[in-house]
């Protein structure tokens, strides 16, 4: 029963939102039936469908997970996207140095690394470099509100143009391959390549790129899970998010917990590069991000800050975000902006019923009232 | 049906009855051959006998003849899910009266106000206004029928001045077409006549508290409001304000406006109402001339028991010195000196209050003792048991045996959205027995439960559900889970803040038990409360705090409030 | 009653539901255009989109053009007869929609899958990798797979002819150059641009900038508009831009600049890929145009008739796949001398006597 009410109001939102589709999709004059079986449809063919869907469903799950963990803290992260990037290219970084990397150079083999490890230290090492560094970027705009009070919201989204041009610049000038059209880096050794499913899934080729970050993706939210429910340092950081006068009154160190929250966060978000440098692209490929980081937030909210929750809508989204693609494709006139219009109204309901019961507890406005 | 105010028997216009002030019920349809003996206006030694089937012609009744009722609720009944919240009630309002309605929280009065303002709509039953049936579906009805309500949490926009504030919304049209300079000389017109000395161009964030109260009551004023009710307006003043607040009341019903307070303090009942209705689960369950009860009674109808009233003690028997504060001062975040060089001591066995008029520093001095202030605004020295705590963060201090109640229980005291058993564990929550496995890590579920069953029997948490959020408790419940919280911990010293505001009669009592039980457990209680009457109740030793200073210490079983109320206004004695 | 409330609001959802499914059962057999006998040509666009105006639009004409023998704004191609396909299109919006727009294609077997732009042909690589038997090209990229055909355009010898003719008309001797993001392809029109006006007068000065480093450099207007203001600021009165969407700030930048009293411009802009002529009338010079649209169109026809071959496909000026745009909206704004010397500076060029720098091949 209190999982019921938990899940109507996200179900709600959903439906509603499809419905609000169907009515722009009617006025662009398609058929919704037709549409949605585009969008939605495409999602649950096997092997592709499924492989791509919980391939794009992987960042937004490592993204969802990051919002949400702060947004227990009360914090507002909006700076996952910079996180992420931020990570992913040191990702790459590490995995160029440390990879035994030589790039043809107009025909001059050119040496990127300084060292080539095996896979075994490796793949440990990029996966470290990614979340130390995405909690690291993290960490910053919380030790900023810490410290100084200054507000996560307005220094995580600064954060986020900081890290966009410092990766676009180590990537344009140091590690692009030259010759190169595309704003890439040099690819990463092969140690540092994650297996991805296909080759232990029998059925799912191995071209379709979902691969072990998936599996990580699925241990984080369990992690994450223990870590906010079941630890000393999650019931801290809940309480903080909860009432932070009340928190410093139990004896909390309500600024360490704005600094861990921000910090788990970022190297949630910085997971993302796992995904994308040692499972998918095996380099850094600039402005790779489908706004991952700002999906994230739509993610964390559809999935009510709950990883498992956060695994649902992020499997959603990535429904969403790849069914646009065949809506743009094979239908008439409606666009992959079908899609935007969904997210949004969806997160449209899902606040509004934020707005019904969220501050004013069970009963929501009914619960003002002292009787 | 009506009911006679004075004899309290009902009768209706049908039978040509009428109430008489000297209580007699008169009905011209039962003894159509009665006369009704009246003072002639011409010689009051005469009397004048009419005929009762005559009566209705008589054209001008005198001051002390029946009138309709200014408001009557009749039998509503309302309903939030699975709740009762009223449960036919039927409350009957005289004009030019003060009608207190009274009960615990939950019990159901500001319910059946918010119906007669319009705020929700009754399940059943009917609302009469100056005798007739009206049908009130929103605010807005009820304002044009000359109703108004001021409500707990004022709804005054800050920055705003006082004249801009009344007019939001009271008038129609666009705001920019407001006569704002007629608004205000009507304003200060209304001030003067109700003596409420508000300025009318003053800014609302510039006002105290008492003096946003009177903007509220002016709006209701502006309105044309002959009825007004007020919901639990006392519960932001100072004990000053009430006076002058209450005076401002009296004022307004010589004036011939009806108020309806509605409170769950008794000594404001029984200072400033005529006529009380007691409310219990969302039923009426007293109807009383204020003149004709007292405190004992009323609490016994609001609890529903006999509710001792007093707090029965021993003499303390003090031992050693467990706090000793000495120069102790607490600067705020804009550099004001709020505590200012305070020294005295706590010792075991006994529970040291603190009187002063809110404000004056006691919640810098208990929060700066226990560890919730910076160290950098803080000077002094605080020593606890001969050690220095001086600079000790409030986790050291609470593994170092001070418990402390805050008098913030939303903002300090709950997690409200977190569950009783989460709550139990706030501040232990790091350490056995909450915590066990992975070197302390992860949380002991089961160590958990078990403390928070612990609070839940020892406190008389209710209901006993450790899975339900601390949000759904009543303010008593969630003050009896912070009280076992702290309690639990065994502490050595008691910081305590505003023990039993806005708690129910029947809780009051029990904190007060457990709080002598603690003293005479040997723990040291240093006790602050807006409320004289409890810690001269509670206190072995009182400390009156003034403008961060320490004026005085009273025995609190010689002193006369009269004495410790002009030390707490600065006055010396 | 708040459970009354939910409760109405369901059977509401339900019952808009239903009245939404009505009409759409009786629309649905229209939109199947799914005939099996058609040669099927998918096409995946830049994230820049296919209203670009610019690189994307001129592929979305070839297209157009193969499908229906009408441009999209309906007025008929030249040249270009349809050929009855059947036409999908996708723009990606983000660089990780580019690969399953192209599996979507391949996975229901289309005959020809376009790829519009050089940031697709990894991409495109992969792909073609896992269906050899569809035939796919990529509009600017190289691949050496043998499905697929890369369509090259020679960018520095029609940069060089438009750089003629920014020499000719300018009268401050100095021009400007916009390039969208810093990358060699457009370097390649860079130099064409800047050897052409030397080609006239070796003491042209030439600004230059570029927008940026990353994609958005494409799409930044705003950015476009504020260089090209400063451009002008250091007196250069006409300026190239190759920045697809961001190009069109330096149209306004020119706009704004003004007219002398007879009604001419003071400061003109050349325009890229499309011919972007009638943009802003009046204040376009010329337009360095790509076929984009006759390669696309080309390919097209070379799958319906059953002749398309992998490889390098270069569209160059002897090919017209490069060239100035003359057209009603720019006859008046350039000199006829100055178009007889760029024709035959053409010939020189296709003739070899003139050898225009290729960036890309340093």
């Amino acid at each position: 029963m209190k999982l019921l009410r938990q899940l109507i109001f996200p179900l709600i939102a959903v439906v509603a939102a499809f419905l609000v589709g169907a009515i722009f999709v009617l006025l662009i004059g398609d058929s919704p039936v037709e549409t949605y079986r585009q969008l939605l449809g495409n999602a649950f063919s096997w092997p592709d469908g499924i492989g791509y869907t919980l391939f794009n469903a992987t960042p937004l799950i490592f993204t969802g997970l990051a919002v949400a963990v702060a947004f227990r803290c009360g914090l507002l992260n909006i700076g996952a996207e910079g996180q992420l990037y931020v990570a992913s290219f040191a990702t790459a970084w590490v995995c160029i140095l440390f990879g035994g990397v030589v790039v043809d150079v107009f025909g001059q083999p050119v040496n990127y690394s300084i060292v080539s490890l095996p896979a075994i230290i490796l793949i440990p090492l990029g996966c470290l470099t990614a979340i130390v560094v995405g909690a690291l970027w993290g960490a910053i705009p919380g030790f900023l509100k810490a410290r100084f009070g200054s507000h996560e919201v307005i220094n995580t989204i600064m954060m986020n143009f900081i890290a966009v041009a410092l990766v676009s610049y180590f990537t344009q000038y140091h590690y692009k391959v030259p010759g190169d059209p595309i704003l890439e880096t040099a690819p990463v050794g092969a140690a540092a390549h994650i297996p991805r499913l296909g080759k232990f899934i029998p059925g799912l080729p191995e071209r379709i790129p979902l691969n072990l970050a998936f599996i990580l993706a699925l241990i984080a939210c369990a992690l994450v899970y223990i870590f906010l429910w079941r630890t000393k340092w999650g019931y801290e950081i809940r309480a903080t998010g909860a009432n932070p006068t009340a928190a410093e009154y139990g004896g909390i160190n309500v600024r360490k917990q704005i600094v861990l929250a921000m910090a788990v966060s970022g190297g949630l978000a910085g997971m993302v590069g796992i995904n994308e440098v040692m499972g998918y692209r095996y380099r850094y490929y600039d402005g790779f991000s489908d706004n991952y980081g700002f999906t994230g937030i739509a993610v964390a909210l559809l999935g009510r800050n709950h990883p498992v929750g956060v695994i649902f809508a992020a499997i959603l989204f990535a429904i969403l975000s790849r069914g646009g693609i065949f809506v743009d494709a094979f239908t008439e006139h409606v666009s992959k902006d079908l899609v935007q219009v969904l997210q949004g109204t969806i997160i449209l309901f899902v606040a509004a019923e934020a707005i019904f019961r969220g501050p004013f507890g069970r009963f929501g406005l009914l619960k003002r009232s002292k009787v | 049906m009506k009911r006679c105010p004075t004899c309290n028997r009902t009768y209706s216009d049908e039978t040509l009855s009428f109430c008489l002030a000297d209580g007699a019920l008169l009905s011209a349809s039962e003894d159509p051959q009665a006369t009704l003996t009246l003072p002639s206006s011409q010689d009051p030694q005469e009397t004048l006998r009419i005929p009762a089937s005559q009566i209705p012609q008589v054209t001008q009744p005198s001051p002390s003849a029946p009138k309709t009722t200014a408001l009557e609720l009749r039998n509503i009944t309302k309903r939030f899910g699975d709740v009762l919240a009223n449960d036919h009630v039927t409350i009957s309002v005289m004009p030019g009266t003060i009608h207190a309605i009274v009960g615990e929280n939950g019990a159901g009065k500001s319910t059946a106000m918010r119906i007669a303002y319009g705020f929700y709509t009754a399940d059943s039953g009917d609302i009469i206004v100056d005798g007739e049936v009206r049908d009130i579906k929103t605010p807005h009805d009820a304002i044009a029928l000359g109703i108004g309500m001021v409500h707990q949490h004022f709804m005054l926009v800050e920055p705003m001045t006082v004249a801009e504030n009344i007019v939001l919304g009271a008038e129609p049209g666009s705001v920019a077409g407001l006569d704002l300079k007629k608004a205000a000389a009507e304003i200060r017109a209304l001030s003067n006549e109700f003596k409420l000395s508000v300025d009318p161009n003053a800014t609302i964030e510039s006002l105290s508290v008492g003096q946003q109260q009177r903007v509220e009551l002016m709006k209701a004023l502006y309105r044309r409001a002959r009825l007004l009710i007020l919901d639990e307006p006392t519960a932001v003043l100072t004990p000053q304000e009430v006076e002058e607040f209450f005076a401002i009341l009296r004022n307004m019903r010589e004036q011939g406006k009806t108020i309806i307070i509605i409170t769950h303090k008794l000594s404001e009942v029984l200072a400033i109402s005529d006529d009380v209705t007691v409310m219990r689960d969302g039923r009426v369950v007293g109807e009383l001339k204020t003149k004709d009860t007292n405190a004992a009674e009323l609490a016994r109808l609001m609890v529903g028991r006999e509710v001792l009233l007093r707090v029965e003690k021993s003499e303390a028997k003090p031992g050693d010195v467990v706090l000793s504060v000495r120069d102790f001062s607490v600067t705020a975040r804009d550099g004001s000196r709020r505590v200012d060089k305070v020294s005295f001591d706590v010792q075991r066995g006994e529970i040291v209050g603190i009187a002063g008029v809110e404000g004056n520093g006691q919640t810098e001095l208990i929060e700066a003792l226990a560890g919730l202030v910076d160290p950098a605004r803080v000077s002094g020295r605080v020593e606890y048991l001969a050690r220095d705590i001086t600079n000790a963060n409030a986790r050291t201090r609470k593994e170092q045996g001070i418990a402390h109640v805050p008098e913030d229980r939303h903002r300090r005291g709950l997690l409200l959205d977190f569950n009783l058993a989460e709550n139990s564990i706030l501040g232990i929550h790091y350490r056995r027995p909450a915590v066990a496995g992975l070197g302390g890590i992860l949380l002991n579920d089961s160590g958990i439960q078990k403390r928070a069953a612990q609070v839940i029997k020892d406190f008389d948490v209710r209901p006993p559900n450790p899975e339900l959020p601390a949000r759904a408790l009543s303010g008593g419940n969630q003050q009896k889970l912070i009280i076992g919280r702290e309690f639990e911990l065994e502490p050595k010293l008691l910081l305590v803040s505003q023990p039993t505001r806005g708690v129910d009669i029947g809780a009051i009592e029990f904190i007060h038990r457990k709080l002598v039980s603690l003293r005479d457990a040997g723990c040291a209680v240093l006790l602050v409360s807006a409320e004289l009457e409890e810690v001269t109740a509670l206190a072995d030793r009182l400390l009156i705090i003034h403008e961060g200073r320490i004026v005085g210490e009273v025995d609190p079983k010689q002193a006369t409030t009269e004495e410790i109320g002009l030390l707490m206004t600065g006055g010396k004695g | 009653m708040r459970k009354y409330t939910l409760l109405t609001f369901l059977v509401a959802l339900c019952a808009l539901a239903l009245v939404l499914a009505g009409p759409a059962c009786t629309t649905k057999g229209s939109s199947s255009t799914d005939d099996k006998s058609k040669i099927h040509v998918g096409i995946v666009f830049d994230i820049g989109g296919k209203d670009d105006r610019s690189f994307n639009a001129a592929a979305w004409v070839g297209v157009k053009c193969a499908e229906t023998g009408k441009r999209p704004d309906g007025t008929p191609c030249e040249n270009k007869k349809p050929l009855d396909i059947v036409l999908r299109d996708v723009e990606p919006g983000t660089p990780n929609a580019i690969e399953p727009a192209m599996r979507a294609f391949a996975e229901r077997n289309y005959d020809l899958i376009i790829g519009v732009g050089f940031a697709q042909a990894p991409i495109m690589e992969q792909v073609a990798k896992d269906y050899p038997n569809i035939r796919f090209a990529i509009v600017d990229g190289v691949s050496e797979l043998p499905n697929v055909a890369s369509l090259v355009f020679k960018e520095h010898e029609g940069s060089f002819l438009v750089g003629m003719l920014a020499a000719k008309t300018t009268k401050s001797d100095t021009l400007g150059f916009i390039g969208g993001m810093d990358i060699p392809l457009i370097h390649r029109f860079e130099t064409g641009y800047e050897e052409g006006a030397h080609a006239v007068n070796p003491n042209i000065r030439i600004i230059q900038n570029y927008v940026g480093v990353t994609d958005s450099a494409w799409n930044n207007p705003g950015k476009g508009k504020e260089l090209a203001l400063s451009q002008i600021g250091k007196g250069a009165d006409v300026i190239f831009t190759a920045a697809g969407n961001s190009g069109l700030g330096a149209f306004d930048a020119v706009e704004q600049a003004g007219t002398t009293p007879d009604g001419r411009a003071t400061h003109f802009v050349i325009g890229v890929d499309s011919d972007q002529n009638c943009v802003k009338p009046g204040f376009v010079l010329t337009s360095m145009v790509k076929r984009v649209d006759n390669a696309v169109y080309q390919i097209v026809l070379d799958v319906v008739n059953g002749q398309f071959s992998g490889g390098i496909h270069v569209y160059g000026l002897d090919k017209d796949g490069v060239g100035y745009a003359m057209d009603q909206c720019n006859q008046k704004l350039v000199q006829p001398e100055a178009i007889q010397e760029a024709e035959a500076a053409k010939q020189k060029i296709t003739s070899g006597q003139i050898k225009v720098t290729d960036a890309m091949a340093k």
